[in-house]
Formats: C-alpha cells, structure tokens, sequence
C-alpha cells in the first residue's frame, strides 16, 4: 500500500500486541506524555483541551493516536466511548502499555455502536523514535503490525 | 479464559442480555489481560456521573434497564453531577439535570446503593484486608488497596458495572499476589506533616513512579486516615497510582523488606522540604484573588468537618466569594445532629452532598480563580472549567474568605 503523496522516505515495520482487533490507517499524533482522557478532551470535536499537555490544542479525530500510557480519572472508558459516539474518535491507538480504561471505552465502543478501533500496545522498538506526528500509519491489529511511512522531508 | 458452566450459560444470554452484555464486556477484558479465570468479587462500587459518562454512558446504563440484570454484589456509587435535592439553586440546566437522573435511575434500576460518595469505604462499603472487589475512582482504589489491603483493579466505567452485575472479576494486575509487591522506593524527609503536606506528596509520587508501585518511607504512623486519603487521591489523579505502601501503616507492609517483596528497588526518589515548596508552586497556576473556594476532594469526613467547623466558628465569608464544602449526605447527616453543619453553614460555607466540582457544571458560575486544599482538586480542575488554581493550607483558605485583602 501506498498513502497518499506519492514521496515516502520508506517504510518501518513495528510488531505489537493486540488489544482490540482491527485495521486502520491514518496520519501519526504522537506524545511521549502520559495522556489524559477524562477532562483532557472534547469528545464532541475531539480536541485536546488539557492546557497542561503538549498536544494542547491540537485534534484526535481519525489520527493513529500514539501515546505511552493513560493517566488520570478512572471515568477514562466513557470519555473515549462519548468520542466514539460523536465520530470524534482517534483511527487506531498505540500504547507502550494500554490500561483496562482504554480497552474497556473500546470494547464498548464496537458493542454499543459497532465502531471498530483498533489497539495496540507493547511495541517491539521504541515508537518514540520511528514514528513521528504527521508520519503516514497503517495499523492491522489482527496480525499485530504497525506499518509506519515516515512523512516526507 | 476458563469459564464454568454457569458463566458460559450467563455469557450465552441465558440469563438475559442484560448479564450477557455485562459478561462480554467482562470476559473481553479478561481475554485481553491474560485472565486465566474470573473471580468472585465481594463488592463494587461504580461511576455515575452525566459530566464524565456523557450520553454515551447514559445509552450504555440504560441497556441494562428491563434486561432482568441486577448488581450481585453490594455496590456503591460515586458523586453524581448534581445535588439531588437543589440543582437548582447551583445553576445547573435542567436539560443537564435530567440526563443525570435518567443515569441515577438506571443505577437504582440495578440495586445501587445510592451512597453518592468518593469515600464508600468510610460509610456503607468497608471491605477488609484481602478481600477481593472491582471498583472504580482512582482516589478510592488507591486507598482501598494501599490502606485497606483489599485487592482491587482500577476498573473504569462500564467495566465497574459489568463486574457488579456478574458478580464476577477477570483475575489479573493487582489482585495477584506477586504484582502488588513494590517497585521503587520514595523516601519522605520532612519532619511533622500538615494536612496539605500529604497531598503534594501524593501529588510528588504521582508524577515521579509512572506505572511502578511505590513503597513510601517516613510518613507518620498515626498519619490520620483523611491524611492518608489525601495522599492517595493525588498520586492516583496526577499519575494512575492504583497501590502505594505506606511503610508501617498498610496491612501489606509492615517494613519495606515485606512491602518490596521478591522485588529489588530500582531507584529510590527523596522527597524533602524544598520539593514539597516546589511541588506547591506548581500546583498553583495563580495567585489572583480567588473568587471560589473549594474543599472536600475526596469527600469530608466527618473529624475534617469537626476540625472546619472549630476553625470557622464566629466567622464570615466574604460577600465576593464562593466557599463550598463537599460530602456525602451520610456525613451530612450526623453532623446535622451533632450540630456542627449549622456552624459551618452559619459561617456562610455552603455544605454540597453527594455531588463534587470535578464532575458538575460549575462553569456557569463563571468562576475565574478557585482557592482549594485538594491536589485532585487542583490537578483535574483547570482543563475542564478553565479556571485558575491557588493551592493553599485550609488555615489560609479561611483567613482569605473571613478576613479578605
């Protein structure tokens, strides 16, 4: 597969666990700063509002989110289930260690409303340093691969 | 995972969708985490509250109503966004109120205590040390884990409800053995701890351990339990502390060779005077003149309402602030008859049940700076009402609101 503008520096294959199964592709939002979804987001538009994060700011909507871990209140599930039922919801996500919160917002996500978002954790070399934001990504969490076209420089 | 026979039969919907849904969510998540079985639990205690659950959460409770589901074990429930009895009076919209009863009453549908509380464990659900539970609220994890000794996951939303029904835990994480033994070692140095010196050290541990467990030295061993909730309600909102072991004071760690367990330290992390100053200055993002002040994050207990009402007793907030005091209506009650909520009301403070101000609509208020002595409080506010945070001991919350500039 080849994402759109045809001129990629070339591509990085990253194996990880999968925690949901599915397939997604979409442009890379990255932090190396634990990430806040409780009173961190507005689940209507999916922008960052967490005024304390580096993403401050910036939208989740349809991005492979990358981030390490989720932080903060236990009400996470229903923040990420409130997105996905606004259509504000990240593509995929990547974590080095996904928590139940996220996993559980997920699996509620396909029962309630059949959305199906990929996740994935534990990656086999440092995602911090292969993937940036803005890097074309295609996830498929049925064979657990993260297959990264960096962006063009 | 290894499902009996009466959990295949209640995960094959015979016992009604509403168990069935409850028992995917339960089993899916077990899957996922490598639960080789799914254990009883003794109790629960769940969200429910319209500001973080959302119509989503609301769409998702209701599946539940009419589905013959009910919670199998006691369980207890969390602050919900609105006071019951005078939403009204707090300029809440009554769209909004209404999409938290429809929650309440999906909840009350199921067999929920209505404790609407962040501090079950002080009033209508006290585990014991060992027991296994699946609650949520980070604060009340931490502590029922950490000060308790009872095993519990920080389950979430939908999953907390989903484990109530079943009556049924995915067995991983915290309430195996092995993993609850501590991975880094936090050395406190200050000497005599006031109660704000508690929560910016929980504040501390919460940022510095990432996902490790960490075993604390040189907090006081008669360190209050409304001390020790301050302590685990920040490490659990400023990081996602789930256990900590306070050397001498939890059940688990009577000294620190116990509480680390076949574990070594990895590192260990001082904290001292000059990082508790520090810690502070951080938490604050201003010092303008506050114009809300907010206290009883996690809910006041009953000797913190005693001590407020000794130190307000005579005295008058200001007419330019707001200063509310949160708790649970259980608490409210006693110290109705003890006399001690008139005080405190007859100062001008406003005694909030049942509700809190992470979780309700207080933007309407237009409030632009809060004074508080909550590291949560502090630490959740900002992003969600846009306001400014001035962290301060109770004595200065107080000296502002009675005595002004």
């Amino acid at each position: 597969m080849q994402p759109r503008g045809s001129k990629v520096k070339g591509k990085v294959v990253i194996r990880g666990r999968c925690i949901v199964k599915g397939e997604a592709m979409g442009e890379a939002l990255v932090t190396k700063q634990p990430f806040m979804f409780p009173h961190g987001i507005n689940p209507e538009t999916g922008e960052i509002i967490d005024k304390r994060h580096e993403l401050f700011g910036l939208n989740m909507k349809g991005k492979i989110f990358i981030f390490p871990y989720g932080k903060g209140s236990t009400t996470g599930s229903t923040w990420i289930l409130e997105t996905i039922r606004c259509g504000s919801a990240p593509a995929a996500m990547v974590n080095l260690e996904t928590e139940p919160i996220i996993a559980t917002g997920v699996i509620l996500g396909e029962l309630l409303y059949g959305v199906r978002i990929p996740v994935m954790d534990h990656p086999d070399t440092d995602i911090f340093q292969k993937i940036e934001t803005g890097d074309h990504v295609k996830i498929d969490a049925y064979k657990g691969t993260i297959e990264v076209y960096k962006k063009f420089m | 995972m290894y499902l009996t026979k009466e959990q295949e039969e209640m995960l094959d919907g015979e016992r009604g969708e509403g168990v069935r849904f409850a028992m995917e969510v339960v089993t899916r998540v077990g899957d996922i985490y490598g639960a080789e079985k799914l254990v009883q639990i003794s109790s629960s205690h769940v969200l429910g509250h319209y500001g973080s659950l959302h119509d989503a959460g609301v769409e998702m409770m209701e599946r539940f109503t009419g589905s013959k589901a009910s919670f199998r074990v006691p369980t207890t429930v969390d602050p919900i966004s609105i006071e019951p009895e005078r939403w009204r009076d707090l300029k809440i919209q009554s769209s909004y109120a209404e999409k938290q009863m429809r929650l309440t009453n999906a909840l009350m549908g199921l067999g929920v205590i209505p404790s609407f509380t962040c501090t079950p464990y002080e009033c209508c659900n006290v585990p014991r040390h060992g027991e296994i539970l699946a609650w949520s609220e980070s604060s009340a994890v931490a502590y029922v884990n950490s000060i308790v000794g009872a095993k519990t996951n920080r389950l979430t939303a939908g999953l907390d409800v989903s484990c109530a029904i079943t009556g049924l835990t995915p067995y991983f994480g915290l309430l195996i053995p092995e993993n609850r033994f501590g991975q880094v070692l936090i050395e406190v140095k200050k000497r005599k701890l006031g109660n704000l010196d508690f929560h910016t050290i929980g504040y501390i541990i919460g940022k510095t351990v990432g996902n490790r467990i960490p075993v604390v030295t040189g907090l006081p061993l008669d360190a209050k339990n409304y001390q020790l909730k301050g302590l685990a309600s920040a490490a659990a909102s400023s990081g996602s502390v789930a256990l900590f072991h306070a050397v001498g004071i939890s059940p688990d760690a009577r000294n620190v060779d116990q509480a680390f367990g076949s574990n070594v330290s990895e590192d260990k992390i001082v904290i001292d005077e000059s990082d508790i100053r520090e810690a502070e200055d951080e938490i604050t993002t201003s010092r303008g003149n506050p114009d809300f002040i907010a206290i009883g994050c996690p809910h006041y207990s009953i000797p913190e309402l005693i001590e407020l009402a000794h130190m307000v007793k005579g005295k008058r907030v200001k007419r330019d602030v707001e200063f509310w005091v949160y708790t649970s209506k259980h608490v409210a009650a006693y110290i109705r008859e003890m006399g001690v909520l008139q005080t405190i009301e007859a100062s001008g403070i406003r005694v909030l049940t049942s509700t809190c101000a992470v979780i309700s609509p207080i933007r309407e208020w237009g409030f632009k700076v809060m004074m508080t002595n909550s590291a949560k409080f502090a630490n959740v506010i900002p992003s969600e009402h846009k306001i400014d945070v001035y962290y301060a001991p109770l004595e200065d919350l107080i000296e502002y609101a009675t005595k002004g500039k």
